[in-house]
């Protein structure tokens, strides 16, 4: 991103984000939406109440203060989320890529984002075939964020395999949790 | 029903008894090496060098020829061991070995008739018919001396029907090398009895999380003494041996993506990453059997293919596979002529066999939803691999051009990672069949499954080392 101005995009793009959730109805979301405090420095750009759902706008007000200094990472780290494949495939299904608009979304909201997709599968069959498989994944979920519009330089991919499953119990409910691409914002 | 061996006593003739493959022997054999390691054998004389016996050596476990062991006190003149525990260690490692082969009975030494002291190992005074009422075809007789910290073992494997002695080592070690003087005999009185020999004074090399991050570790084939090779608090899998066996190539994410790491056995902090440049993945290596080749695979920008480079120079691998889908899990026939992997080409994971030298290509699994994970038999007459049924995965064994497909292991949970023995004989896997996943061994026909890991952690990615020279 070569904005002159990476600070207005930055800002421009919580706004986006803040209102895509408004959009989707994401009431969990809402929570730990960092929108306000963001582009409270900006001033004047902060039609957040409007647009957000109205049980959101009360826990943001109540957060502005302290993420102003050092939350910022995390709680935009906090707003990308996962996308999930079906067993030994590695196609972006529709919610997947509704789900990589948004975190793109979010990754053009800060300047010079880099981020890393690390691919995951469920524990199901052999190391060497879930490795593959998930680096699959993740390139698949790259393609996509490219072909949005990312600068392919700024994504990184790895793949876990079948390794640090977010659930380890050997059930269904587990393995569609682990079957996952996951978004890291890395740290500069 | 043919009985599954045959002990013949003419000269020079094989037999073909009842359909049933026989290996002929000879007791004429060159005499052993010395090792480079503390270990050493001297070869004495054979008393009857014109025998031959005949045993089948493809059916294990269905008629086993029964055997006595049986430990003599120490030599006249030599210095007995303070107790008796480096004797009984040589007499439990030997008669597991024998155990796990599938081809001998042991007889309990409850039944024997005579005592160790009313048998003299030389001159032999041996009362053969004391043996053979309770049943004994062959007797093993072990005599161990130790000074110091060393051990002087004896060990006579006898015919008790014809009262020949077929074989007659002795072995010099450190006491600490009791174990493996007894994968030696153990190899000695398989290669005597079968025509080839046994792979006892072998290794594993495998994957523990017993430390809370998956380390390389290595044990001896029979379960003892696992030792840790690594400490990198990172992931590592997939090990495979080098077919000297002084070099372990093994996958580990210690620099954040996955990539080949080479450990040398030898070396004191001797371990280094394969091909940096390959990247975000490089993993499962498989060398040769000639270890000129190591190959790989590799995803480069776009999905995984096969590699494969000179194993002494590390620059320039030659890309093997190129296509949309994923090649994993080179494996590679005895003769280095062709390969056999992993891909999903046609839409699920299914095993293909690759000529490396001319690309040329042939897919050997159409059943089964999700085939993979396939290791080709050093002797070349399988590849044993993974299959889904059901919800599990099985291991499986078939031919190279796809016959013979047969089902090895059954029941509950997950059965991964078979690995050969250098012989051929044996498999070792991985299994979460009792919960945590442990390794297991088991016959190359499924046979005599034993479990070789009992730690808390959960153990995998068995590789069988190649036989110690």
């Amino acid at each position: 991103m070569n904005s002159e101005n990476p600070r207005r995009k930055f800002v421009m793009g919580v706004v986006i984000v803040m209102a895509l959730f408004g959009f989707f109805g994401c009431a969990k979301k809402g929570q730990v939406a960092p929108g306000p405090e963001e582009i409270e420095p900006g001033g004047a750009e902060t039609p957040v109440g409007g647009e957000a759902p109205g049980t959101a706008g009360e826990e943001e007000q109540g957060l502005s203060e302290e993420t102003l200094q050092a939350g910022t990472h995390q709680e935009i780290q906090a707003q990308l989320e996962d996308i999930h494949f079906d067993f030994d495939k590695y196609n972006i299904q529709p919610a997947a890529r509704l789900i990589l608009k948004k975190n793109y979304e979010v990754l053009r909201g800060v300047p010079n984002a880099e981020v890393l997709i690390e691919g995951f599968c469920d524990e199901r069959g052999t190391v060497e075939y879930n490795l593959a498989l998930g680096q699959r994944r993740a390139n698949a979920a790259r393609d996509y964020l490219v072909s949005l519009g990312m600068d392919a330089g700024r994504v990184s991919t790895v793949s876990y395999g079948e390794e640090r499953p977010l659930d380890p119990a050997h059930n269904e409910e587990a393995w569609a949790k682990n079957r996952r691409c996951h978004f890291v914002l890395l740290k500069k | 029903m043919d009985p599954s061996y045959a002990r013949l006593r003419e000269k020079g003739k094989s037999s073909k008894v009842g359909g049933t493959r026989r290996r002929r022997f000879s007791l004429l054999k060159a005499f052993p090496r010395w090792t480079a390691l503390t270990l050493s054998i001297l070869c004495l004389l054979p008393l009857s060098a014109f025998a031959k016996v005949y045993i089948d050596i493809d059916s294990p476990g269905s008629r086993r020829l029964p055997l006595a062991v049986l430990t003599l006190k120490a030599a006249p003149g030599g210095s007995p061991c303070p107790d008796r525990q480096v004797e009984e260690v040589i007499e439990k490692v030997l008669l597991n070995d024998l155990d796990v082969s599938g081809y001998f009975r042991t007889l309990a030494p409850d039944v024997f008739l005579v005592e160790r002291d009313q048998v003299k190992f030389y001159p032999a005074k041996i009362d053969y018919r004391a043996w053979s009422l309770i049943g004994a075809e062959a007797l093993i007789l072990l005599r161990t001396t130790c000074k110091g910290g060393q051990i002087e073992t004896e060990a006579q494997l006898l015919d008790v029907l014809t009262g020949k002695l077929l074989t007659w080592k002795r072995y010099k070690s450190e006491s600490a090398g009791a174990r493996r003087v007894a994968h030696r005999f153990a190899n000695e009185v398989t290669k005597e009895l079968t025509g080839v020999p046994g792979a006892f004074d072998t290794r594993i090399a495998y994957i523990s999380n017993a430390t809370g991050s998956k380390e390389l570790y290595v044990m001896d084939y029979d379960g003892n003494g696992p030792r840790k090779l690594t400490a990198l608090h990172s992931i590592c899998l997939s090990p495979a041996w080098s077919p000297d066996g002084r070099k372990i190539v093994f996958t580990s994410f210690w620099k954040r993506n996955p990539a080949l790491y080479l450990l040398d056995l030898r070396g004191a902090s001797a371990l280094k990453q394969m091909f940096p440049g390959f990247s975000p993945l490089c993993s499962g290596g498989a060398w040769s059997a000639d270890g000129k080749w190591l190959a790989f695979s590799a995803s480069l920008d776009g999905n995984t293919e096969l590699f494969r480079v000179p194993a002494g120079d590390g620059t320039r691998p030659q890309r093997l596979t190129k296509n949309w889908a994923i090649d994993v899990s080179p494996s590679w026939s005895p003769d280095g002529k062709h390969m056999v992997f992993v891909s999903d080409r046609a839409g699920r994971p299914d095993l293909y066999i690759l000529q490396p030298d001319n690309g040329k290509i042939m897919r050997l699994t159409f059943e089964g939803s999700y085939n993979a994970g396939p290791a080709w038999s050093p002797r070349g007459d399988a590849i044993a691999y993974v299959s889904r049924v059901g919800g599990a995965f099985q291991i499986f064994r078939i031919r190279s051009d796809g016959t013979d497909r047969r089902q090895l292991t059954e029941g509950a949970g997950d059965h991964l990672k078979p690995s050969w023995s250098p012989d051929g004989r044996l498999i070792v896997f991985s299994s979460n069949r009792e919960g945590s996943s442990d390794l297991y061994l088991m016959r190359a026909d499924g046979t005599g499954v034993r479990r070789l890991t009992w730690g808390p952690g959960d153990e995998t990615d068995p590789a069988w080392s190649p036989a110690r020279r």
